[in-house]
């Protein structure tokens, strides 16, 4: 399989991604809501693994996203990811929060059990690369499952996958380095 | 110096063994140890990942989103005369066309040309006497929303056919563009509308009577999805 450039596939999700990035800044509330669709669990998810409470996480994503219209504007895609955007203001949001909570001397809300809680930084870092790993697609997405959580050796996921060698190191090399440039552009804003 | 092949830097960020040569070089390169050391962070972390890491926040923030980042609506008000004319029927109409347009899909679609995104459509289906029917298209084309409007079965006509974006209820509207001579036609959509208030799309029967109302003679209609 060859990785052909984005902009010969048609489809391609990176390719769906820029585009809605491109529109968003000028676009009206259709293209707010596909990027609300494509990037509220992120949000959400970071809010919630920072926050480890579920209610919390909700209203975080709420007023970061009505912050992010409001501001749309001032989005320039030349100069950053708007998932990094998005995550920059979700920060901020998680931050206020953090300080409405300190000034509160009983805070009325406690983590759900089950939700760990996670320095922000943490939660964006694992955010980023779980939303990688759900896109890699396949065979890719299938190697990288294999090679994390049943830790194969890249021989091994070869012979269960009858794929050759060389493929199966191409496509891992692929995919973490996918994983690297997503953390380094989307972080770069933050 | 030869640098570690960056396929062997990926494979012993994952645990595997490295080669004497490759252990000798990590040790001593700067570029090689930062690209290995980077990749074992990624692996660290994508290991510890739960199956729910990544949830979609529940189905009614996105509501209350909407409600917050809703515009005051850009409609003029319709004189009373013609509002009185049409109104009921027209809200029974939006009742049939709300229970008879299928609706078609939403979200991301992959896009029909390069430059277009379509965020969602609705079929258009027929009201009482025609047989018109069609879909219409909400699309981002180079940054800005437009409507695509594609029917068929128009009826023969000495007037025109109007493209209407109608409240669910059919209370106030807002007059898009008129239909061209083929049954395809695009149009900008008014910036700031909010489909979530206007979710219906109409086609109205017009006379060149100049009276710029609704004629109160719908012929196709379907709604977008929320």
């Amino acid at each position: 399989m060859t990785m052909a450039d984005p902009v010969d596939r048609p489809g391609d999700p990176d390719l769906a991604d820029q585009r809605l990035a491109e529109s968003f800044a000028t676009g009206g509330e259709p293209t707010f809501a596909a990027v609300y669709e494509r990037w509220s669990p992120l949000v959400y998810s970071t809010a919630r693994r920072a926050t480890g409470n579920t209610d919390e996480a909700a209203d975080i994503t709420q007023a970061a996203f009505v912050s992010a219209w409001r501001s749309r504007a001032s989005f320039d895609p030349t100069r950053g990811s708007l998932p990094g955007w998005l995550l920059t203001i979700t920060r901020r949001r998680i931050a206020d929060r953090w300080s409405q909570r300190s000034r509160e001397p009983i805070p009325d809300d406690t983590p759900d059990p089950g939700v760990e809680i996670t320095p922000v930084d943490d939660a964006i870092d694992r955010i980023l690369i779980a939303d990688e790993l759900q896109r890699l697609g396949e065979p890719p997405g299938t190697i990288m499952r294999l090679a994390f959580y049943e830790q194969l050796t890249h021989a091994e996921i070869a012979e269960r996958l009858d794929l050759p060698l060389g493929t199966v190191k191409s496509h891992i090399r692929r995919s973490l380095d996918r994983m690297r440039r997503r953390l380094e552009v989307d972080r770069e804003a933050l | 110096m030869k640098h570690c092949d960056p396929e062997e830097i990926s494979l012993l960020a994952l645990g595997e063994t490295p080669s004497p040569d490759d252990a000798v070089h990590l040790l001593t390169c700067d570029e090689c140890r930062h690209r290995w050391e980077d990749l074992c962070r990624i692996v660290d972390t994508a290991r510890e990942l739960h199956d729910d890491e990544l949830l979609a926040p529940p189905p009614h923030i996105w509501a209350a989103i909407a409600e917050e980042i809703a515009e005051p609506s850009t409609v003029t008000a319709l004189p009373a005369r013609s509002a009185r004319r049409w109104a009921p029927w027209i809200a029974v109409a939006a009742a049939v066309g709300v229970l008879l347009g299928g609706v078609v899909g939403v979200a991301l679609t992959r896009p029909t040309t390069p430059a277009t995104t379509v965020v969602a459509s609705a079929a258009l289906d027929p009201l009482e006497d025609y047989a018109t029917s069609g879909a219409a298209t909400v699309e981002v084309v180079d940054g800005a929303e437009r409507l695509a409007v594609n029917v068929s079965d128009l009826p023969q006509t000495d007037g025109y056919f109007e493209v209407w974006l109608l409240a669910p209820d059919a209370s106030s509207m807002i007059a898009v563009g008129t239909l061209g001579a083929g049954s395809s036609s695009s149009f900008p959509l008014p910036p700031g509308v909010s489909l979530a208030d206007y979710p219906v799309v109409d086609i109205s029967l017009e006379a060149y009577d100049g009276d710029p109302t609704h004629s109160a003679i719908s012929v196709a209609r379907g709604t977008l999805p929320a």
